[in-house]
């Protein structure tokens, strides 16, 4: 007999069943993986601001391995107005968080202010509200990489004055980013396999 | 439907038998708690092979319970389902009718439930 416990049981699986593709585990790697690689790029001698734009690639990865992957295997689905209403906040914070970051970046950036420090003010400004976003998603792991991430940015600034950079991004975010990219590949295999492409067009009912 | 029903001496409520069975019960108890899904998202949530879950499908669609819409995303066709409101009552009715039933203690039979 199933309850209403349950019902929310069976609704928080099959919510969770799309998350089981492991696309937002390497959508957070290649996050932490930019995260080392845009010191390098000041080190280069080329400016970190271009660098931002590298964050459009994990976008770009979660909607084409949604798109392509996920949703040919595992099916469409529309979760209730609960869910739709805590998506429209994330899409809301997203939007807020780019629309009022990168202005906020450029004018920093040309008043002169040093890239870390430029870094930091943008983080304390977007952690709240990417924090917000995290709960919308509502996938427990996501909260682990995001507490992951704040100590990471942390453990960042107490290296640099060991290893200096850009070693200490590359420590800091490039070990917590390349595990979770093999972790993320890892569920994307097991998905795979567990949702095989259907062999032939899916019965028409009636 | 009268409002009992006598199945080996003992009275039960009289539960909608389309809802009763196990696999058309998982269909709409899936459906009742997402607002719409495709056909393989059901397949494979349930676990039902194609040919079953069309089966039951075509049962709880002529019964009323199912909207079933084919639509083509890209060029890709796409089986929508999803609960009607009369569906959703009934896996409702259903619900309350299990939940009574085993809300009732054990030792409370009656001379006019057993039989």
């Amino acid at each position: 007999m199933t309850t209403t416990e349950s019902l929310k049981e069976l609704e928080r699986r099959a919510y969770r069943a799309t998350f089981e593709d492991g696309v937002y585990d390497i959508l957070f790697g290649l996050v932490f993986l930019i995260l080392a690689g845009i010191p390098i790029l000041e080190t280069m001698g080329i400016s970190r601001f271009p660098g931002y734009f590298l964050f459009l690639i994990p976008i770009l990865v979660l909607w084409l391995g949604k798109r392509h992957i996920t949703i040919p295997r595992l099916g469409f689905v529309e979760f209730g107005p609960k869910r739709k209403s805590k998506r429209r906040v994330l899409a809301w914070v997203f939007g807020v968080v780019l629309v009022l970051t990168l202005p906020l970046m450029i004018i920093m950036l040309r008043q002169g202010l040093p890239g870390n420090q430029v870094w930091f003010i943008v983080a304390l400004f977007a952690a709240p509200l990417l924090a917000v976003a995290i709960f919308a998603v509502d996938c427990p792991r996501l909260y682990i990489y995001a507490a992951l991430l704040a100590a990471t940015v942390a453990e960042s600034e107490f290296l640099t004055s060991y290893v200096g950079t850009p070693f200490n991004a590359l420590i800091s975010f490039g070990i917590p980013g390349t595990a979770i990219i093999i972790y993320g590949i890892s569920l994307l295999i097991t998905f795979i396999k567990k949702y095989p492409l259907p062999a032939q067009e899916v019965p028409h009912v009636s | 439907m009268s409002a009992e029903t006598s199945t080996g001496g003992h009275h039960l409520p009289d539960v909608d038998r389309l809802v009763h069975e196990p696999a058309r019960y998982n269909i709409m108890a899936l459906l009742y708690v997402v607002e719409r899904a495709d056909f393989l998202f059901v397949q494979n949530q349930t676990r039902l092979t194609p040919g079953n879950l069309s089966a039951h499908l075509t049962k709880l669609e002529t019964a009323g319970y199912v909207a079933i819409q084919k639509e083509f995303v890209g060029k890709r066709p796409r089986t929508s389902l999803s609960l009607t409101v009369q569906g959703r009552e009934a896996f409702g009715n259903y619900h309350e009718q299990m939940r009574e039933l085993f809300a009732r203690p054990p030792g409370n039979a009656t001379a006019t439930d057993v039989q």
